[in-house]
């Protein structure tokens, strides 16, 4: 898809609603695999967003100055013996973009998942 | 471990290093730890959701292939970015060295004229003596030959004549 110059595709839109519905949750920060899961359920999708397309949409929203990341401490992921994680945040740009969003698209409706109905 | 989950893990790893490879060490490890961490996120959340480990290998693999175009995306980005950096960085470290070559220029043109008085030369006169009392003596330019003149003033031109009879 070609994009504007500083314009936002719905994927990365969806990013920041996401991290702010985080924020508002309490969570400050957020890692990768965190995000992917929270589109997922937002969405009703059963595939999580691909690993190249969810961490190249990061990236650019760091680039536009939207996240913000850190790597956490090493301390922590060696004490609960697990990688370690990169954390973002969501800035004031990046809370803006995710108010205008809402905003925006009032009228998109989150699509149920089709299923089998029972015999 | 499941084989089927191991093979997908693999994958992923195999393809995270392989998109990811020559690239400047910040941004190469970067990524790689990034997935790996993800990796680890999913291999766990699915576990604790019951999800069988086929399940897990399967959705691991679909999150692979539909993000292979992405990935190949965010390297091309990441060489266009390199190559406007090494111009950028070519163009500073070529006026770095004109500028050095200039300053450098000016230095020496002063130090010849004025500004540094030079050491005395080395001693090259007591040098060509010594080379010259090493020669041997030019030979001594050989006799001239007896003058013989004649003129009106000089009578007495070859063996004085003989005394006249008496």
């Amino acid at each position: 898809m070609r994009r504007k110059a500083g314009s936002l595709v719905p994927l990365e839109l969806a990013i920041c609603s996401a991290a702010a519905t985080l924020r508002r949750g309490g969570e400050e920060e957020f890692h990768g695999y965190e995000i992917a899961k929270t589109l997922g359920d937002a969405s009703d999708s059963r595939l999580l967003t691909a690993y190249g397309t969810l961490y190249r949409a990061l990236g650019r929203l760091e680039k536009m100055g939207l996240l913000i990341s850190r790597w956490e401490d090493p301390h922590v992921p060696a004490r609960e013996n697990r990688p370690g994680r990169r954390l973002y945040r969501l800035t004031a740009l990046g809370e803006a973009a995710a108010d205008e969003a809402r905003r925006a698209e009032p009228a998109v409706q989150k699509r149920p998942r089709r299923r089998l109905a029972p015999a | 471990m499941n084989p089927l989950l191991a093979c997908a893990i693999a994958l992923v790893r195999g393809w995270t290093r392989l998109y990811s490879s020559r690239m400047d060490p910040a941004s190469r490890d970067s990524r790689r730890a990034e997935i790996e961490s993800d990796l680890w996120e999913f291999h766990e959340d699915a576990r604790r959701r019951g999800a069988s480990p086929p399940g897990i290998a399967v959705h691991m693999i679909a999150r692979l292939c539909f993000g292979i175009p992405h990935d190949l995306l965010w390297r091309f980005e990441y060489e266009k970015d390199g190559v406007t950096t090494y111009r950028r960085a070519a163009w500073l470290t070529a006026g770095a060295v004109g500028a050095t070559v200039c300053i450098a220029a000016l230095w020496a043109f002063f130090a010849v004229t004025s500004l540094v008085s030079l050491p005395p030369l080395p001693d090259s006169i007591h040098v060509e003596r010594v080379y010259l009392q090493l020669r041997p003596p030019p030979p001594p330019p050989p006799p001239p030959p007896p003058r013989r003149y004649h003129s009106l003033f000089d009578r007495h031109v070859g063996p004085p004549p003989p005394p006249p009879p008496r």
